[in-house]
């Protein structure tokens, strides 16, 4: 079997490299697991989903509202392909906007190069729905504005 | 105990087996960073959302360009073509696996990071060391470095949810949460299903902590863990469309991938496959 194949048994230094690697990327992935965070891309901890929502706790997600020069109030996507950028993405940055709201305006800016024939946008307001859960079950469901800027 | 370790990392695989995985991996990869990563896209316009995350900043990694974007993915996708077409298996592998770690760090560098790219990584860097003739130990290695990165996607995310979510996780509302932030018609339904939600929260949770197991399973049983995984990952999309391709097609790293292309196995070759000692 061996002869098609090449030699079978990899020589001791090309064993030792490989083991030595494999140790460094275990090594990082196992502090990442137990003690880092999403810095350590792509050895951090595996958090998909890994947060708990209390049975009757709140669940919160974003919207992007904004007032157009067509003199309207619109729901505009929060992906790439409208302002540059995901929902998750907006999510894990709020603390930042709602600090410095005139990073807003590059969302704005990135929208009207990507979507040129949409109504210009003239205000930007960041909302979070907030569904209130009763026993895993939604309950009731409402809308809060976290920050807003008016487009320059 | 080394000489355990050692057999167990080296387990001689079929060469043949990493030419397919190869094929599979860098044709997925423009698909990939169209569909998957393709936030980078988008990145050009927003350059003041740019967090780098640890290794871009080691590295002084500029955030994603108008000039930047299109040549990082023109430079990878061509690297990934001609690594895909079995030429300069090293030199291409090795570009494809830098560019595109670049690429992702990009995608991942705007507030949030995705986790079903390590298994993809792992096995864009493990790839280029196979040279043709390379031997089945090297071969062996390469395939279960991107098994063990399969497994750890599972089982250390397992961890993460007690970590994070404390031991309420699986009696909590993340499902729900899930379903009401991204759920299609079909989670939305199951969600109307009386505890399923619940259920399907231990269900998983005990599933990944047993992960490990695809190291132990051979011939169907094998086939019947992968396929579970498979399974898990088809009803994740069709609920709230977290697909984790770049994951999934990693998984059949755990099949025997070099029997695909032979023409009509005969006895003789049958007899050879099971009397080896590949890491099924």
């Amino acid at each position: 079997m061996n002869g098609s194949d090449g030699t079978t048994t990899l020589a001791r230094g090309g064993r030792v490299w490989r083991l030595a690697a494999t140790g460094a990327a275990l090594a990082v992935l196992g502090y990442g697991t137990v003690a880092g965070d999403d810095d350590l891309f792509p050895l951090g901890p595996m958090v998909q989903y890994a947060f708990s929502i209390p049975p009757d706790g709140e669940i919160h997600s974003l919207f992007l509202e904004a007032d157009t020069a067509a003199g309207a109030r619109v729901e505009v996507p929060i992906e790439p392909q409208y302002v540059g950028i995901r929902r998750a993405e907006l999510e894990g940055q709020l603390g930042r906007f709602i600090r410095r709201p005139e990073l807003l305006q590059q969302l704005a800016e990135a929208h009207a190069r990507l979507r040129p024939h949409d109504p210009r946008l003239t205000a930007l307001h960041v909302m979070t729905k907030v569904v209130t859960l009763r026993n895993r079950v939604p309950d009731r469901t409402y809308a809060q504005e976290r920050v807003s800027w008016v487009v320059r | 105990m080394g000489g355990a370790l050692t057999r167990w990392w080296f387990a001689p695989a079929d060469p043949r087996r990493v030419t397919v995985l190869r094929r599979i991996v860098y044709l997925f990869l423009p698909l990939d960073m169209l569909l998957f990563t393709g936030s980078v896209l988008g990145h050009t316009q927003t350059a003041s959302a740019y967090q780098p995350v640890l290794l871009a900043r080691l590295l002084h990694l500029p955030g994603a360009g108008p000039v930047l974007v299109p040549a990082l993915f023109a430079v990878v996708v061509v690297a990934a073509l001609t690594a895909a077409a079995g030429r300069l298996p090293r030199a291409a592998g090795y570009t494809v696996a830098a560019g595109y770690l670049y690429w992702a760090l990009l995608a991942m560098s705007y507030g949030k990071v995705d986790h079903d790219h390590l298994a993809l990584i792992t096995a864009l860097w493990v790839l280029p060391t196979v040279t043709p003739g390379g031997g089945r130990q090297a071969a062996g290695w390469a395939v279960r470095c991107v098994q063990v990165a399969v497994v750890a996607t599972y089982f250390l995310s397992a961890y993460a949810k007690i970590r994070w979510g404390g031991w309420e996780w699986p009696n909590g509302a993340t499902f729900a949460w899930a379903v009401s932030r991204r759920g299609t018609f079909l989670g939305v339904f199951f969600a109307g299903v009386p505890n399923l939600l619940w259920f399907a929260q231990w269900g998983i949770l005990l599933a990944e902590t047993a992960s490990p197991v695809l190291f132990l399973l051979r011939g169907r049983w094998l086939y019947a863990g992968v396929a579970f995984f498979l399974g898990f990952h088809l009803i994740t999309w069709a609920t709230i469309t977290i697909h984790f391709l770049p994951h999934v097609i990693c998984l059949t790293a755990f099949l025997p991938l070099e029997r695909l292309g032979r023409r009509g196995p005969g006895p003789a070759a049958a007899r050879q496959f099971s009397e080896s000692a590949l890491p099924l």
